[in-house]
Protein backbone atom coordinates (compact mmCIF):
# COMPACT_ATOMS: atom_id res chain seq x y z
CA UNK A 1 0.00 0.00 0.00
CA UNK A 2 1.42 3.37 -0.98
CA UNK A 3 1.74 6.16 1.57
CA UNK A 4 -1.00 8.00 -0.28
CA UNK A 5 -3.37 5.07 0.17
CA UNK A 6 -2.26 4.58 3.76
CA UNK A 7 -2.93 8.21 4.60
CA UNK A 8 -6.37 8.02 3.00
CA UNK A 9 -7.26 4.90 4.94
CA UNK A 10 -6.04 6.34 8.24
CA UNK A 11 -7.92 9.60 7.75
CA UNK A 12 -11.08 7.67 6.98
CA UNK A 13 -10.60 5.52 10.05
CA UNK A 14 -9.98 8.49 12.30
CA UNK A 15 -12.99 10.36 11.01
CA UNK A 16 -15.16 7.27 11.27
CA UNK A 17 -14.17 6.39 14.84
CA UNK A 18 -13.00 9.74 16.23
CA UNK A 19 -10.70 7.91 18.67
CA UNK A 20 -8.48 5.01 17.59
CA UNK A 21 -6.10 3.02 19.83
CA UNK A 22 -2.49 3.68 18.88
CA UNK A 23 -1.72 0.00 18.49
CA UNK A 24 -4.24 -0.19 15.68
CA UNK A 25 -2.45 2.60 13.86
CA UNK A 26 1.10 1.63 14.73
CA UNK A 27 2.42 2.89 11.40
CA UNK A 28 1.05 6.35 12.19
CA UNK A 29 3.06 6.42 15.41
CA UNK A 30 6.22 5.09 13.80
CA UNK A 31 6.32 6.96 10.51
CA UNK A 32 6.81 10.72 10.94
CA UNK A 33 6.23 11.37 7.22
CA UNK A 34 2.96 9.49 7.26
CA UNK A 35 1.89 11.35 10.39
CA UNK A 36 2.69 14.65 8.71
CA UNK A 37 0.70 13.65 5.64
CA UNK A 38 -2.32 12.62 7.71
CA UNK A 39 -2.06 15.77 9.75
CA UNK A 40 -1.98 17.93 6.62
CA UNK A 41 -4.93 16.16 5.05
CA UNK A 42 -7.01 16.58 8.19
CA UNK A 43 -5.92 20.18 8.53
CA UNK A 44 -7.00 20.88 4.95
CA UNK A 45 -10.59 20.11 5.92
CA UNK A 46 -10.57 21.90 9.26
CA UNK A 47 -9.69 18.93 11.44
CA UNK A 48 -6.77 18.36 13.76
CA UNK A 49 -4.96 15.15 14.64
CA UNK A 50 -4.88 14.61 18.41
CA UNK A 51 -2.01 12.73 20.01
CA UNK A 52 0.11 12.92 23.12
CA UNK A 53 2.96 10.80 24.44
CA UNK A 54 1.71 8.38 27.04
CA UNK A 55 -1.86 8.40 25.78
CA UNK A 56 -2.58 5.20 23.83
CA UNK A 57 -4.98 6.81 21.37
CA UNK A 58 -5.01 8.91 18.25
CA UNK A 59 -7.94 11.23 17.96
CA UNK A 60 -9.44 13.72 15.59
CA UNK A 61 -11.22 16.96 16.42
CA UNK A 62 -12.66 19.93 14.69
CA UNK A 63 -10.10 22.71 14.69
CA UNK A 64 -11.02 25.44 17.17
CA UNK A 65 -11.24 27.98 14.33
CA UNK A 66 -14.19 26.20 12.78
CA UNK A 67 -16.09 24.93 15.77
CA UNK A 68 -19.42 26.36 16.82
CA UNK A 69 -19.45 26.66 20.59
CA UNK A 70 -23.21 27.09 20.62
CA UNK A 71 -23.48 23.57 19.29
CA UNK A 72 -21.54 22.18 22.26
CA UNK A 73 -24.76 22.21 24.21
CA UNK A 74 -26.38 20.10 21.50
CA UNK A 75 -24.33 17.14 22.59
CA UNK A 76 -24.40 17.85 26.29
CA UNK A 77 -21.51 20.20 26.89
CA UNK A 78 -23.41 23.04 28.51
CA UNK A 79 -21.77 25.42 30.99
CA UNK A 80 -22.30 23.03 33.86
CA UNK A 81 -20.65 20.18 32.00
CA UNK A 82 -17.73 22.40 30.97
CA UNK A 83 -17.31 23.63 34.55
CA UNK A 84 -17.26 20.06 35.77
CA UNK A 85 -14.84 19.15 33.01
CA UNK A 86 -12.42 21.86 34.14
CA UNK A 87 -12.68 20.64 37.73
CA UNK A 88 -11.88 17.14 36.59
CA UNK A 89 -8.96 18.38 34.53
CA UNK A 90 -7.59 20.24 37.57
CA UNK A 91 -8.05 17.14 39.69
CA UNK A 92 -6.81 14.48 37.28
CA UNK A 93 -4.38 16.12 34.88
CA UNK A 94 -3.15 19.54 36.03
CA UNK A 95 -0.80 18.34 38.74
CA UNK A 96 1.21 16.40 36.16
CA UNK A 97 1.35 19.36 33.79
CA UNK A 98 2.26 21.70 36.64
CA UNK A 99 5.23 19.51 37.44
CA UNK A 100 4.12 18.78 40.96
CA UNK A 101 4.25 15.10 40.09
CA UNK A 102 6.01 13.19 37.31
CA UNK A 103 3.90 12.13 34.34
CA UNK A 104 2.09 8.88 35.16
CA UNK A 105 2.84 5.76 33.16
CA UNK A 106 -0.88 5.17 32.85
CA UNK A 107 -2.98 8.20 32.01
CA UNK A 108 -5.91 6.72 33.95
CA UNK A 109 -3.84 6.22 37.08
CA UNK A 110 -5.17 9.26 38.91
CA UNK A 111 -8.74 8.87 40.11
CA UNK A 112 -11.21 10.86 42.11
CA UNK A 113 -14.15 9.50 44.06
CA UNK A 114 -17.51 10.99 43.16
CA UNK A 115 -18.15 11.79 46.84
CA UNK A 116 -14.93 13.77 47.03
CA UNK A 117 -15.68 15.49 43.77
CA UNK A 118 -19.19 16.46 44.93
CA UNK A 119 -17.74 17.94 48.11
CA UNK A 120 -15.22 20.01 46.17
CA UNK A 121 -17.58 21.36 43.55
CA UNK A 122 -19.05 24.80 44.12
CA UNK A 123 -22.80 25.16 44.39
CA UNK A 124 -25.35 22.43 44.86
CA UNK A 125 -24.76 19.15 43.05
CA UNK A 126 -27.29 16.44 43.70
CA UNK A 127 -25.76 13.01 43.31
CA UNK A 128 -28.18 12.14 40.54
CA UNK A 129 -27.23 15.29 38.63
CA UNK A 130 -23.54 14.62 39.07
CA UNK A 131 -24.02 11.06 37.90
CA UNK A 132 -25.87 12.29 34.81
CA UNK A 133 -23.10 14.70 33.87
CA UNK A 134 -20.41 12.13 34.60
CA UNK A 135 -22.15 9.69 32.28
CA UNK A 136 -22.38 12.36 29.61
CA UNK A 137 -18.66 13.21 29.85
CA UNK A 138 -17.73 9.53 29.92
CA UNK A 139 -19.79 8.90 26.79
CA UNK A 140 -17.80 11.58 25.00
CA UNK A 141 -14.51 9.99 26.24
CA UNK A 142 -13.51 12.95 28.41
CA UNK A 143 -13.41 10.74 31.47
CA UNK A 144 -13.58 7.04 32.27
CA UNK A 145 -15.67 5.49 34.98
CA UNK A 146 -13.60 3.26 37.23
CA UNK A 147 -15.04 -0.22 37.24
CA UNK A 148 -16.38 -1.40 40.55
CA UNK A 149 -15.91 1.96 42.24
CA UNK A 150 -17.80 5.21 42.50
CA UNK A 151 -14.87 7.05 40.97
CA UNK A 152 -13.61 8.40 37.66
CA UNK A 153 -10.27 8.74 35.95
CA UNK A 154 -9.18 10.80 32.98
CA UNK A 155 -10.50 9.70 29.60
CA UNK A 156 -8.35 9.95 26.48
CA UNK A 157 -9.96 13.21 25.38
CA UNK A 158 -9.09 14.89 28.68
CA UNK A 159 -5.45 14.35 27.78
CA UNK A 160 -5.72 14.75 24.01
CA UNK A 161 -8.16 17.56 23.33
CA UNK A 162 -7.01 20.24 25.76
CA UNK A 163 -4.08 22.62 25.31
CA UNK A 164 -2.71 21.90 28.77
CA UNK A 165 0.20 24.31 28.92
CA UNK A 166 -1.77 27.24 27.55
CA UNK A 167 -4.71 26.55 29.84
CA UNK A 168 -2.46 26.27 32.87
CA UNK A 169 -0.67 29.49 32.02
CA UNK A 170 -4.00 31.27 31.60
CA UNK A 171 -5.31 29.94 34.91
CA UNK A 172 -2.10 30.91 36.71
CA UNK A 173 -1.97 34.44 35.35
CA UNK A 174 -5.66 35.30 35.41
CA UNK A 175 -7.26 33.23 38.15
CA UNK A 176 -4.73 31.66 40.51
CA UNK A 177 -2.73 34.86 40.89
CA UNK A 178 -5.66 36.57 42.59
CA UNK A 179 -5.79 33.84 45.20
CA UNK A 180 -1.99 33.80 45.50
CA UNK A 181 -1.90 37.52 46.28
CA UNK A 182 -4.67 37.08 48.85
CA UNK A 183 -2.78 34.18 50.41
CA UNK A 184 0.49 36.10 50.46
CA UNK A 185 -1.09 39.12 52.12
CA UNK A 186 -2.89 36.90 54.63
CA UNK A 187 0.30 35.08 55.55
CA UNK A 188 2.16 38.33 55.82
CA UNK A 189 -0.48 39.75 58.12
CA UNK A 190 -0.82 36.60 60.20
CA UNK A 191 2.51 34.82 59.92
CA UNK A 192 1.68 32.34 62.68
CA UNK A 193 -1.30 30.85 60.84
CA UNK B 1 26.87 52.99 83.85
CA UNK B 2 25.86 49.38 84.40
CA UNK B 3 25.88 49.93 88.14
CA UNK B 4 22.73 52.05 87.98
CA UNK B 5 19.66 49.91 88.46
CA UNK B 6 16.06 50.95 88.77
CA UNK B 7 14.13 49.13 91.49
CA UNK B 8 10.36 49.09 91.36
CA UNK B 9 9.09 50.35 94.68
CA UNK B 10 6.71 47.44 95.12
CA UNK B 11 9.49 44.89 94.78
CA UNK B 12 12.44 44.52 97.13
CA UNK B 13 14.61 42.92 94.46
CA UNK B 14 16.39 45.31 92.08
CA UNK B 15 15.33 45.27 88.43
CA UNK B 16 18.07 46.07 85.94
CA UNK B 17 17.33 49.06 83.72
CA UNK B 18 19.50 49.94 80.75
CA UNK B 19 20.20 53.64 80.93
CA UNK B 20 22.36 53.78 77.84
CA UNK B 21 19.69 55.57 75.85
CA UNK B 22 20.05 58.61 78.07
CA UNK B 23 23.75 59.10 77.33
CA UNK B 24 23.25 61.63 74.50
CA UNK B 25 21.36 63.93 76.86
CA UNK B 26 24.06 64.24 79.43
CA UNK B 27 25.56 67.25 77.70
CA UNK B 28 22.17 68.88 77.30
CA UNK B 29 21.12 68.24 80.87
CA UNK B 30 24.39 68.81 82.61
CA UNK B 31 22.60 71.12 85.00
CA UNK B 32 20.91 68.07 86.48
CA UNK B 33 24.23 67.07 88.00
CA UNK B 34 25.88 70.52 88.19
CA UNK B 35 29.63 70.02 88.03
CA UNK B 36 29.79 66.71 89.81
CA UNK B 37 30.17 64.50 86.76
CA UNK B 38 28.45 61.79 84.82
CA UNK B 39 27.95 59.41 87.76
CA UNK B 40 25.98 62.02 89.64
CA UNK B 41 23.91 62.70 86.49
CA UNK B 42 22.82 59.07 86.27
CA UNK B 43 22.19 58.85 89.99
CA UNK B 44 19.85 61.86 89.89
CA UNK B 45 18.23 60.64 86.69
CA UNK B 46 17.57 57.34 88.40
CA UNK B 47 15.84 59.15 91.28
CA UNK B 48 13.65 61.07 88.83
CA UNK B 49 12.76 57.89 86.88
CA UNK B 50 11.90 56.09 90.09
CA UNK B 51 9.66 58.93 91.25
CA UNK B 52 8.00 59.07 87.82
CA UNK B 53 6.93 55.46 88.10
CA UNK B 54 5.95 55.72 91.78
CA UNK B 55 2.33 55.05 92.51
CA UNK B 56 0.48 55.85 95.69
CA UNK B 57 1.55 58.43 98.29
CA UNK B 58 4.86 60.23 97.64
CA UNK B 59 7.77 58.28 99.22
CA UNK B 60 10.06 59.37 102.00
CA UNK B 61 13.81 59.28 101.54
CA UNK B 62 13.93 55.91 103.31
CA UNK B 63 11.27 54.38 101.09
CA UNK B 64 13.02 55.73 98.03
CA UNK B 65 16.41 54.45 99.22
CA UNK B 66 14.91 51.02 99.80
CA UNK B 67 13.37 50.98 96.36
CA UNK B 68 16.62 52.04 94.71
CA UNK B 69 18.79 49.79 96.84
CA UNK B 70 20.96 52.71 97.96
CA UNK B 71 21.87 54.18 101.34
CA UNK B 72 19.50 56.94 102.47
CA UNK B 73 22.43 59.22 103.25
CA UNK B 74 23.66 59.05 99.71
CA UNK B 75 20.24 60.00 98.35
CA UNK B 76 19.65 63.01 100.55
CA UNK B 77 22.10 65.18 98.66
CA UNK B 78 20.62 64.24 95.29
CA UNK B 79 17.08 64.91 96.49
CA UNK B 80 18.03 68.32 97.86
CA UNK B 81 19.74 69.32 94.64
CA UNK B 82 16.79 68.20 92.51
CA UNK B 83 14.33 69.98 94.76
CA UNK B 84 16.45 73.12 94.63
CA UNK B 85 16.49 73.02 90.82
CA UNK B 86 12.68 72.87 90.70
CA UNK B 87 12.29 69.25 89.55
CA UNK B 88 10.80 68.11 92.88
CA UNK B 89 7.94 69.68 94.82
CA UNK B 90 9.00 71.63 97.87
CA UNK B 91 7.39 73.69 100.64
CA UNK B 92 4.28 71.66 101.43
CA UNK B 93 5.77 68.52 102.92
CA UNK B 94 9.55 68.38 102.81
CA UNK B 95 9.67 64.79 104.11
CA UNK B 96 8.00 63.39 101.03
CA UNK B 97 9.29 63.64 97.49
CA UNK B 98 7.31 63.99 94.24
CA UNK B 99 7.95 65.37 90.74
CA UNK B 100 6.82 68.85 89.81
CA UNK B 101 4.90 69.07 86.48
CA UNK B 102 8.15 70.23 84.87
CA UNK B 103 9.97 67.22 86.33
CA UNK B 104 7.29 64.87 85.03
CA UNK B 105 7.45 66.40 81.55
CA UNK B 106 11.21 66.17 81.59
CA UNK B 107 11.14 62.48 82.41
CA UNK B 108 8.42 61.67 79.92
CA UNK B 109 10.24 63.48 77.14
CA UNK B 110 13.56 61.94 78.12
CA UNK B 111 12.03 58.50 78.06
CA UNK B 112 10.60 59.18 74.63
CA UNK B 113 13.85 60.55 73.32
CA UNK B 114 15.92 57.77 74.84
CA UNK B 115 13.95 55.12 72.94
CA UNK B 116 15.76 53.73 69.91
CA UNK B 117 14.01 55.39 66.97
CA UNK B 118 13.56 53.94 63.56
CA UNK B 119 12.88 56.07 60.54
CA UNK B 120 9.23 55.14 60.66
CA UNK B 121 8.94 55.99 64.34
CA UNK B 122 9.47 59.72 63.93
CA UNK B 123 5.82 60.53 63.36
CA UNK B 124 4.50 58.28 66.14
CA UNK B 125 7.01 59.66 68.61
CA UNK B 126 6.17 63.22 67.69
CA UNK B 127 2.50 62.42 68.11
CA UNK B 128 3.18 60.79 71.46
CA UNK B 129 5.09 63.84 72.56
CA UNK B 130 2.18 66.00 71.62
CA UNK B 131 -0.26 63.72 73.41
CA UNK B 132 1.91 63.58 76.55
CA UNK B 133 2.26 67.31 76.64
CA UNK B 134 -1.47 67.72 76.22
CA UNK B 135 -2.18 65.21 78.97
CA UNK B 136 0.17 67.01 81.30
CA UNK B 137 -1.74 70.21 80.79
CA UNK B 138 1.03 72.22 79.20
CA UNK B 139 0.24 75.62 77.75
CA UNK B 140 -1.41 76.23 74.38
CA UNK B 141 1.78 77.59 72.85
CA UNK B 142 3.60 74.39 73.72
CA UNK B 143 0.78 72.30 72.29
CA UNK B 144 0.89 74.37 69.14
CA UNK B 145 4.65 73.92 68.89
CA UNK B 146 4.38 70.18 69.34
CA UNK B 147 1.59 69.97 66.78
CA UNK B 148 3.77 71.94 64.40
CA UNK B 149 6.42 69.27 64.84
CA UNK B 150 3.89 66.59 64.01
CA UNK B 151 2.77 68.52 60.93
CA UNK B 152 6.31 69.09 59.66
CA UNK B 153 7.27 65.47 60.11
CA UNK B 154 4.12 64.21 58.46
CA UNK B 155 4.48 66.65 55.56
CA UNK B 156 8.02 65.54 54.95
CA UNK B 157 7.14 61.88 55.20
CA UNK B 158 4.11 62.32 52.95
CA UNK B 159 6.38 63.74 50.24
CA UNK B 160 8.59 60.65 50.48
CA UNK B 161 5.59 58.35 50.52
CA UNK B 162 4.13 59.95 47.39
CA UNK B 163 7.47 59.67 45.61
CA UNK B 164 7.30 55.88 45.99
CA UNK B 165 4.11 55.51 43.95
CA UNK B 166 6.01 54.78 40.73
CA UNK B 167 8.75 52.71 42.37
CA UNK B 168 9.65 49.26 41.04
CA UNK B 169 10.86 47.94 44.39
CA UNK B 170 8.08 45.88 45.95
CA UNK B 171 9.55 46.08 49.47
CA UNK B 172 9.88 49.86 49.26
CA UNK B 173 6.32 50.27 47.99
CA UNK B 174 5.01 47.97 50.72
CA UNK B 175 6.96 49.88 53.36
CA UNK B 176 5.66 53.24 52.16
CA UNK B 177 2.14 51.84 51.90
CA UNK B 178 2.22 50.69 55.51
CA UNK B 179 3.75 53.98 56.57
CA UNK B 180 1.06 55.93 54.77
CA UNK B 181 -1.65 54.02 56.59
CA UNK B 182 0.07 54.42 59.94
CA UNK B 183 0.73 58.11 59.44
CA UNK B 184 -2.85 58.72 58.34
CA UNK B 185 -4.01 57.10 61.56
CA UNK B 186 -1.60 59.15 63.65
CA UNK B 187 -2.56 62.31 61.82
CA UNK B 188 -6.22 61.62 62.59
CA UNK B 189 -5.42 61.10 66.26
CA UNK B 190 -3.29 64.24 66.44
CA UNK B 191 -6.00 66.20 64.69
CA UNK B 192 -8.60 64.96 67.14
CA UNK B 193 -6.42 66.04 70.04
CA UNK B 194 -5.63 69.37 68.42
CA UNK B 195 -9.27 70.20 67.97
CA UNK B 196 -9.68 70.13 71.72
CA UNK B 197 -7.44 73.12 72.19
CA UNK B 198 -8.19 75.02 68.99
CA UNK B 199 -8.90 78.61 69.89
CA UNK B 200 -7.04 80.87 67.45
CA UNK B 201 -6.74 81.23 63.66
CA UNK B 202 -3.31 79.63 63.94
CA UNK B 203 -4.90 76.54 65.39
CA UNK B 204 -7.34 76.36 62.50
CA UNK B 205 -4.56 76.86 59.97
CA UNK B 206 -2.72 73.96 61.56
CA UNK B 207 -5.86 71.86 61.42
CA UNK B 208 -6.30 72.78 57.76
CA UNK B 209 -2.72 71.71 57.02
CA UNK B 210 -3.35 68.41 58.73
CA UNK B 211 -6.45 67.89 56.63
CA UNK B 212 -4.40 68.48 53.49
CA UNK B 213 -1.77 66.02 54.66
CA UNK B 214 -4.42 63.43 55.41
CA UNK B 215 -5.94 63.95 51.99
CA UNK B 216 -2.55 63.45 50.31
CA UNK B 217 -1.89 60.41 52.48
CA UNK B 218 -5.23 58.92 51.57
CA UNK B 219 -4.58 59.38 47.86
CA UNK B 220 -1.06 58.02 48.20
CA UNK B 221 -2.37 55.00 50.11
CA UNK B 222 -4.78 54.16 47.31
CA UNK B 223 -2.12 54.51 44.62
CA UNK B 224 0.44 52.57 46.62
CA UNK B 225 -2.08 49.81 47.27
CA UNK B 226 -2.62 49.39 43.53
CA UNK B 227 1.09 49.61 42.83
CA UNK B 228 1.86 47.09 45.53
CA UNK B 229 -0.72 44.65 44.16
CA UNK B 230 0.74 45.01 40.66
CA UNK B 231 4.31 44.50 41.86
CA UNK B 232 3.29 41.60 44.06
CA UNK B 233 1.52 39.98 41.12
CA UNK B 234 4.60 40.47 38.97
CA UNK B 235 6.90 39.02 41.63
CA UNK B 236 4.67 36.04 42.41
CA UNK B 237 4.35 35.13 38.75
CA UNK B 238 8.08 35.55 38.15
CA UNK B 239 9.02 33.50 41.20
CA UNK B 240 6.49 30.73 40.59
CA UNK B 241 4.52 31.84 43.63
CA UNK B 242 1.18 30.76 42.14
CA UNK B 243 0.47 27.19 43.14
CA UNK B 244 -2.00 24.68 41.82
CA UNK B 245 -3.72 25.10 45.18
CA UNK B 246 -4.38 28.74 44.35
CA UNK B 247 -6.05 27.72 41.09
CA UNK B 248 -8.08 25.07 42.92
CA UNK B 249 -9.13 27.70 45.46
CA UNK B 250 -10.42 29.81 42.59
CA UNK B 251 -12.20 26.85 41.01
CA UNK B 252 -13.97 26.01 44.29
CA UNK B 253 -15.67 29.38 44.21
CA UNK B 254 -16.10 29.99 40.47
CA UNK B 255 -19.49 29.77 38.79
CA UNK B 256 -20.07 27.26 35.98
CA UNK B 257 -20.18 29.99 33.35
CA UNK B 258 -16.84 31.41 34.49
CA UNK B 259 -15.28 27.94 34.46
CA UNK B 260 -16.67 27.23 31.00
CA UNK B 261 -15.39 30.55 29.71
CA UNK B 262 -11.92 29.75 31.05
CA UNK B 263 -11.81 26.29 29.49
CA UNK B 264 -13.37 26.83 26.07
CA UNK B 265 -10.49 28.68 24.34
CA UNK B 266 -8.14 25.83 25.20
CA UNK B 267 -10.16 22.82 24.15
CA UNK B 268 -10.67 21.20 20.78
CA UNK B 269 -14.07 20.06 19.66
CA UNK B 270 -13.63 16.31 19.54
CA UNK B 271 -17.21 15.56 18.75
CA UNK B 272 -17.68 15.23 15.04
CA UNK B 273 -21.39 15.46 14.38
CA UNK B 274 -23.40 13.55 11.83
CA UNK B 275 -21.91 14.12 8.44
CA UNK B 276 -25.15 14.83 6.62
CA UNK B 277 -25.73 18.55 6.63
CA UNK B 278 -28.58 20.46 5.03
CA UNK B 279 -27.51 22.04 1.79
CA UNK B 280 -28.39 25.47 3.03
CA UNK B 281 -25.94 25.03 5.90
CA UNK B 282 -23.21 24.08 3.49
CA UNK B 283 -23.81 27.22 1.42
CA UNK B 284 -23.21 29.25 4.59
CA UNK B 285 -20.43 26.91 5.61
CA UNK B 286 -18.64 27.44 2.33
CA UNK B 287 -18.64 31.17 2.87
CA UNK B 288 -17.51 30.66 6.42
CA UNK B 289 -14.58 28.45 5.59
CA UNK B 290 -13.38 30.61 2.74
CA UNK B 291 -13.69 33.81 4.73
CA UNK B 292 -12.61 32.29 8.06
CA UNK B 293 -15.42 34.11 9.76
CA UNK B 294 -17.61 32.90 12.56
CA UNK B 295 -20.10 30.25 11.52
CA UNK B 296 -23.62 31.42 10.92
CA UNK B 297 -26.67 29.61 12.07
CA UNK B 298 -28.93 28.25 9.35
CA UNK B 299 -31.58 30.73 10.47
CA UNK B 300 -29.19 33.55 9.66
CA UNK B 301 -28.52 32.38 6.15
CA UNK B 302 -30.04 34.35 3.25
CA UNK B 303 -33.19 32.98 1.71
CA UNK B 304 -32.54 30.73 -1.23
CA UNK B 305 -32.58 32.41 -4.62
CA UNK B 306 -35.72 31.90 -6.79
CA UNK B 307 -35.56 28.87 -8.96
CA UNK B 308 -34.09 29.50 -12.35
CA UNK B 309 -36.30 29.11 -15.37
CA UNK B 310 -36.25 25.72 -16.95
CA UNK B 311 -34.21 25.86 -20.11
CA UNK B 312 -35.82 25.06 -23.47
CA UNK B 313 -36.85 21.48 -23.63
CA UNK B 314 -34.11 20.24 -25.84
CA UNK B 315 -33.71 17.02 -23.98
CA UNK B 316 -37.21 16.49 -22.83
CA UNK B 317 -38.56 13.15 -23.90
CA UNK B 318 -41.15 12.84 -26.60
CA UNK B 319 -43.71 11.56 -24.13
CA UNK B 320 -43.34 14.65 -22.01
CA UNK B 321 -43.45 16.82 -25.08
CA UNK B 322 -46.74 15.21 -25.94
CA UNK B 323 -48.10 15.79 -22.47
CA UNK B 324 -47.13 19.43 -22.61
CA UNK B 325 -48.90 19.78 -25.93
CA UNK B 326 -52.03 18.13 -24.62
CA UNK B 327 -52.05 20.34 -21.56
CA UNK B 328 -51.54 23.38 -23.69
CA UNK B 329 -54.38 22.39 -25.95
CA UNK B 330 -56.55 21.70 -22.96
CA UNK B 331 -55.68 25.05 -21.44
CA UNK B 332 -56.61 26.79 -24.65
CA UNK B 333 -59.91 24.99 -24.87
CA UNK B 334 -60.82 25.99 -21.37
CA UNK B 335 -59.94 29.61 -21.74
CA UNK B 336 -61.02 30.44 -25.23
CA UNK B 337 -64.03 32.67 -25.51
CA UNK B 338 -65.75 30.14 -27.70
CA UNK B 339 -64.60 26.92 -26.14
CA UNK B 340 -65.16 23.48 -27.37
CA UNK B 341 -68.15 21.87 -25.72
CA UNK B 342 -67.38 19.10 -23.32
CA UNK B 343 -69.20 16.62 -25.50
CA UNK B 344 -66.94 17.55 -28.32
CA UNK B 345 -63.95 17.76 -26.04
CA UNK B 346 -64.27 14.24 -24.67
CA UNK B 347 -64.53 12.99 -28.18
CA UNK B 348 -61.05 14.19 -28.90
CA UNK B 349 -58.64 11.49 -29.80
CA UNK B 350 -56.22 12.32 -27.00
CA UNK B 351 -58.84 12.51 -24.28
CA UNK B 352 -57.74 9.61 -22.02
CA UNK B 353 -54.22 10.92 -21.77
CA UNK B 354 -55.33 14.48 -21.66
CA UNK B 355 -57.68 14.08 -18.74
CA UNK B 356 -55.08 12.31 -16.58
CA UNK B 357 -52.47 14.97 -17.11
CA UNK B 358 -55.01 17.66 -16.81
CA UNK B 359 -55.65 16.41 -13.28
CA UNK B 360 -51.90 16.18 -12.62
CA UNK B 361 -51.41 19.73 -13.77
CA UNK B 362 -54.26 20.99 -11.65
CA UNK B 363 -53.37 19.11 -8.48
CA UNK B 364 -50.66 21.45 -7.16
CA UNK B 365 -53.00 24.38 -7.54
CA UNK B 366 -55.89 22.52 -6.06
CA UNK B 367 -53.68 21.60 -3.13
CA UNK B 368 -53.78 25.20 -1.98
CA UNK B 369 -57.54 25.08 -1.74
CA UNK B 370 -59.51 23.60 1.09
CA UNK B 371 -60.61 20.06 0.26
CA UNK B 372 -62.82 18.60 -0.98
CA UNK B 373 -62.12 20.19 -4.30
CA UNK B 374 -64.64 20.31 -7.08
CA UNK B 375 -64.70 21.50 -10.62
CA UNK B 376 -67.90 22.95 -11.91
CA UNK B 377 -69.25 22.24 -15.35
CA UNK B 378 -71.10 25.23 -16.58
CA UNK B 379 -73.99 25.21 -18.95
CA UNK B 380 -71.72 25.49 -21.95
CA UNK B 381 -69.82 22.41 -20.82
CA UNK B 382 -66.80 24.44 -19.62
CA UNK B 383 -64.80 23.41 -16.57
CA UNK B 384 -63.91 25.89 -13.89
CA UNK B 385 -62.96 25.57 -10.24
CA UNK B 386 -65.11 26.65 -7.32
CA UNK B 387 -68.20 25.84 -5.36
CA UNK B 388 -71.27 24.06 -6.70
CA UNK B 389 -69.15 21.47 -8.38
CA UNK B 390 -70.41 18.21 -9.65
CA UNK B 391 -67.16 16.32 -10.01
CA UNK B 392 -64.48 15.42 -7.51
CA UNK B 393 -61.29 15.96 -9.37
CA UNK B 394 -58.99 14.78 -6.62
CA UNK B 395 -60.60 11.37 -6.77
CA UNK B 396 -59.18 11.06 -10.23
CA UNK B 397 -62.51 10.56 -11.96
CA UNK B 398 -64.22 12.91 -14.27
CA UNK B 399 -67.73 12.25 -15.44
CA UNK B 400 -70.52 14.41 -16.59
CA UNK B 401 -74.22 14.58 -16.76
CA UNK B 402 -75.62 14.37 -20.30
CA UNK B 403 -78.16 17.03 -19.32
CA UNK B 404 -75.48 19.45 -18.47
CA UNK B 405 -73.40 18.74 -21.47
CA UNK B 406 -76.16 18.95 -24.00
CA UNK B 407 -76.80 22.32 -25.39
Amino acid sequence: MSMDEQATAICAELIRRRLVPRNELAELGDDALLRQEVSQRLSAVGLVLLERPGVPYFGVALHATYRDVEQFADYGLDNRALGLLLHLWLRLVAKFIYGEQPMPADYTQETVALDTLAAELPGEWKSITLERYITRLAKLDWITKVRGAEAVSAGPMLWLAIHHDDLLQYLREKKGIVKAVERYLREEREPGE
Amino acid sequence: MGQYKLLPHESPSPTAVDLSGFAPFYALLRGLAAVQGEATFYERLEVLLQLARWTGAPPTVLELARALGKPADALSGALSALRGAGWLISGVDDRHYALTPQGRILIVLLQLLAQPWTEDAIAPVATQMYAVAESLGVKTELLRAHFETVLSVLEERTGQITAAIGAEDTALVESRLNESKRNAQLGQQALALRREGAVSPDDHRQAQRMHEILSRLSHASGELELRYQALLTRDLLAEGGVTLGDILDWAREAADAEMAEALLPFMEDPYLPVWALPEIALIGGGETLLGHTAPRRSTQLPKPAPLAEIPPAANISEVKQRIYQVQEALRRRLTETDPLSLAAWVAQESWPTAVLHFIAALDPQLGDMVPPIFLRLNGQGRLDGGAGAVQAVTAGSLSHSPDQTSE
